[in-house]
């Protein structure tokens, strides 16, 4: 019957837009540089106002790496950012050094460094930071909020539009609202020490498909992109 | 009350009841019981004496900004225009002694023109006010050791015959310069206001104060809450008029038993919003402990900046978004501690660690370049760590290392990139340092230095220092 159809096609479309957390047309989006990549992601790049995980492996700062890069792109070219971080960590995963920062974008009067004591302490100084409208994203490290935390924090970044990464070293707790999961580990570069690349896993995309690709940083466009042959295949397995 | 001095254990302070039986303090211990055998004796603790001093002048804050430690045993409050937020002298000093007394203390009190009259009306006088300008009759009588003249004195000046302020007022002043040294003349002075005598006050006066106090002690939050925001919208008219905002705000809070606990917040830039600043105060309100309910409180602001008013919505979007940074920037820093939140600045230094250094969060960028030009890790390790390398030849790049446990099998390097010690800063002996960009074949990097040459008499050693 027809209008049981239109009915259906209605109801698709309110899931689609409860799946992915407030729709792909009505969430702001940020371009992460490469257009394959961008497209894959429902809101045509990472979405702004909500919460993403990011994991990597201990003794490599790749998820760091990338985790900066997304920071940069997330705070364009006058955004402010805020890197919070535990305490404890400091010797473990070494400090965010300036210098380097430089390659990805991040001057260093934009980008704020908080550090906490106890990991209470920082998943309150995130929400404090995605409370308010000052920032255009805060990356917080070490932290792994139950899923209450990270509602709060999903609920707080929607309401400001601000963006938070939680990158962590280890693996994190899979059960999260976080709009996307990521995997980061490093990968071995073709062309010097000095280009670096990952293999980036989106493990889990709310609204989306998970994928994986083999990425670089482009330092003179500030942005990610893709290593071709992998990132063919990659959308080939997706679509 | 007895302490050790010379000759064994003497007294030092007596209470009414020994003072009674003739028991002065300075008398032996020995001599002591023999007047009084059963004399209760306590041994002396001149730390604990000056704590609890200190913490009656901080309670005294609450009558005046200006109180001073006088001696061991004395506290002097300049009440200069505080009197009539009392009703008037008398019913101040009244307050004062009825208070103190309640909290079991023995004390005498004395309100004059000038310190050194107080003191003497306090401690050789009868106390109470002594109204202006009759200090020169009411202190004439009094004994001259009421001037606090140096030791010794005093008994000089008796061999004379001179005993009492008023045989030294009637007599001229350079004979008994000559033969006293200045100290008697500027004691007379200071007593009858001649030279002024200057307090230094425990706590610098605040520019901005604002002190409430309650008819009936009150014990809930809300009560202080309601309290708070009372004071703040006085302090605040007070700091609008004057234009200026505070970037530090204490409240002192005063107990019924005589305790006063002080809560500060501090701000990144000059502020007199009020929501902002009772949202500072929020959290620290949690650490007052109300006791059996608070009498008095007291906000001030002892540190504040020009800040012109608002223009209100004309800067446009900018200025509200740096004033909601600074917010941001309170919030965190009240309570992660104000070393917490900073941001990174260049340093001209091409040793590593030296290159970036830690500015507050709110400060001005210089604009200034990294130094680096080569790549440099985006994580620095605070302190270097130790890893065992391999490499063919001692001079080569690494072929493995182990770094926390872990073997990497080095698959490209890149460098060396040698860093010289910089001679005016380092200590003799630093060694040079010879980075290397070093990718594993899994594909992490990392970037190592070697510390020392090859034959030198000590062995280089090998750090790992970033990670990209």
């Amino acid at each position: 019957m027809p209008t049981s159809a239109i009915n259906l096609s209605a109801l698709r479309r309110r899931l689609q837009v409860l799946e992915t957390g407030g729709g792909a047309a009505t969430r702001s989006s940020v371009p992460l540089g490469d257009p394959m990549l961008d497209f894959f992601l429902p809101w045509r790049g990472l979405a702004r106002g909500g919460v993403h995980q990011l994991e990597g492996v201990p003794g490599d700062a790749s998820v760091q790496a990338f985790a900066t890069g997304l920071t940069s792109r997330c705070a364009g070219a006058d955004g402010r950012a805020l890197w919070l971080r535990l305490r404890r960590d400091r010797q473990e995963t070494g400090e965010p050094y300036g210098p380097g920062l430089a390659r990805y974008g991040l001057p260093p009067d934009r980008l704020m460094l908080v550090e906490a004591r106890a990991p209470s302490d920082l998943l309150w100084a995130v929400e404090e930071g995605l409370r308010g409208g000052a920032l255009s994203v805060a990356l917080a490290e070490g932290v792994s909020p139950d899923v209450t935390a990270s509602r709060r924090l999903q609920l707080a970044a929607e309401a400001s539009g601000v963006t938070a990464l939680l990158v962590s070293s280890g693996p994190v707790r899979a059960r999260s609202v976080a709009l996307t999961r990521w995997r980061v580990t490093a990968a071995p570069s073709a062309r010097g020490v000095h280009r670096p690349r990952w293999q980036v896993e989106l493990l889990h995309c709310r609204g989306g498909k998970p994928g994986s690709w083999i990425m670089e940083w482009d330092d003179a466009a500030l942005g990610f992109a893709v290593v071709p042959a992998l990132a063919s295949r990659a959308l080939a397995q997706a679509v | 009350m007895i302490a050790p001095a010379q000759g064994g254990l003497r007294v030092t302070a007596v209470d009414a009841l020994a003072a009674g039986e003739g028991i002065v303090p300075g008398l032996p211990i020995a001599d002591a019981r023999a007047l009084l055998p059963y004399l209760a004796v306590r041994e002396a603790d001149p730390c604990a004496d000056a704590e609890a001093l200190a913490r009656l002048a901080q309670w005294c804050g609450r009558y005046s900004p200006l109180v001073a430690l006088d001696g061991a045993d004395g506290l002097l409050l300049d009440v200069t225009g505080c009197a009539h937020l009392f009703g008037g002298e008398d019913i101040l000093l009244a307050d004062l002694t009825r208070r103190l007394t309640g909290f079991g203390l023995t004390l005498r009190t004395a309100l004059a023109d000038t310190p050194a009259a107080g003191w003497a009306w306090a401690h050789a006088g009868p106390g109470g006010v002594l109204p202006e300008g009759v200090a020169r009759q009411a202190l004439a009588p009094l004994p001259v050791a009421a001037l606090r003249l140096p030791d010794g004195m005093a008994a000089a000046l008796a061999r004379l015959g001179l005993r009492r302020i008023g045989d030294l007022l009637d007599l001229p002043r350079a004979p008994l310069t000559a033969r006293f040294g200045d100290a008697v003349a500027r004691r007379l002075d200071l007593v009858l206001g001649r030279a002024a005598e200057p307090i230094a006050p425990l706590h610098p006066p605040a520019p901005f104060r604002r002190q409430l106090a309650f008819a009936e002690p009150i014990g809930t939050r809300g009560d202080i809450d309601r309290a708070l925001e009372h004071l703040l919208d006085g302090l605040l008219v007070d700091l609008d008029q004057a234009g200026q905002g505070l970037r530090r705000c204490d409240l002192s809070v005063f107990t019924v038993d005589g305790g006063v606990q002080r809560i500060g917040i501090g701000t990144a830039r000059p502020s007199r919003e009020r929501r902002h600043v009772l949202r500072l105060f929020a959290e620290r309100l949690e650490e007052i402990d109300l006791g059996f309910g608070i009498e008095a409180m007291i906000l001030e602001a002892p540190v504040a900046e020009i800040l012109p008013a608002q223009q209100a919505r004309l800067e446009g979007r900018s200025a509200t978004g740096e004033a909601d940074l600074a917010r941001l920037v309170d919030r965190l820093q009240q309570r992660l501690g104000r070393q917490a939140v900073v941001r990174l600045e260049p340093v001209d230094s091409h040793i590593p660690e030296r290159a970036v250094t830690l500015v507050p969060a709110l400060a001005p960028p210089s604009h200034r370049p990294w130094m680096a030009e080569q790549p440099r890790p985006l994580r620095l390790l605070p302190s270097p760590e130790l890893i065992e390398v391999t490499a063919m030849v001692p001079d080569d790049p690494p072929l493995t290392f182990r770094w926390r446990t872990v073997l990497h099998r080095v698959a490209q390097t890149e460098g060396p990139e040698r860093l010289s010690p910089e001679w005016w800063r380092d200590r003799p002996g630093t060694r040079l340092r010879d980075y290397y960009w070093v990718e594993d074949q899994e594909g992490r990097r990392y970037w190592l230095y070697r510390e020392g040459a090859y034959g030198e008499p000590r062995a280089p050693r090998w750090y790992m220092h970033g990670l990209f």
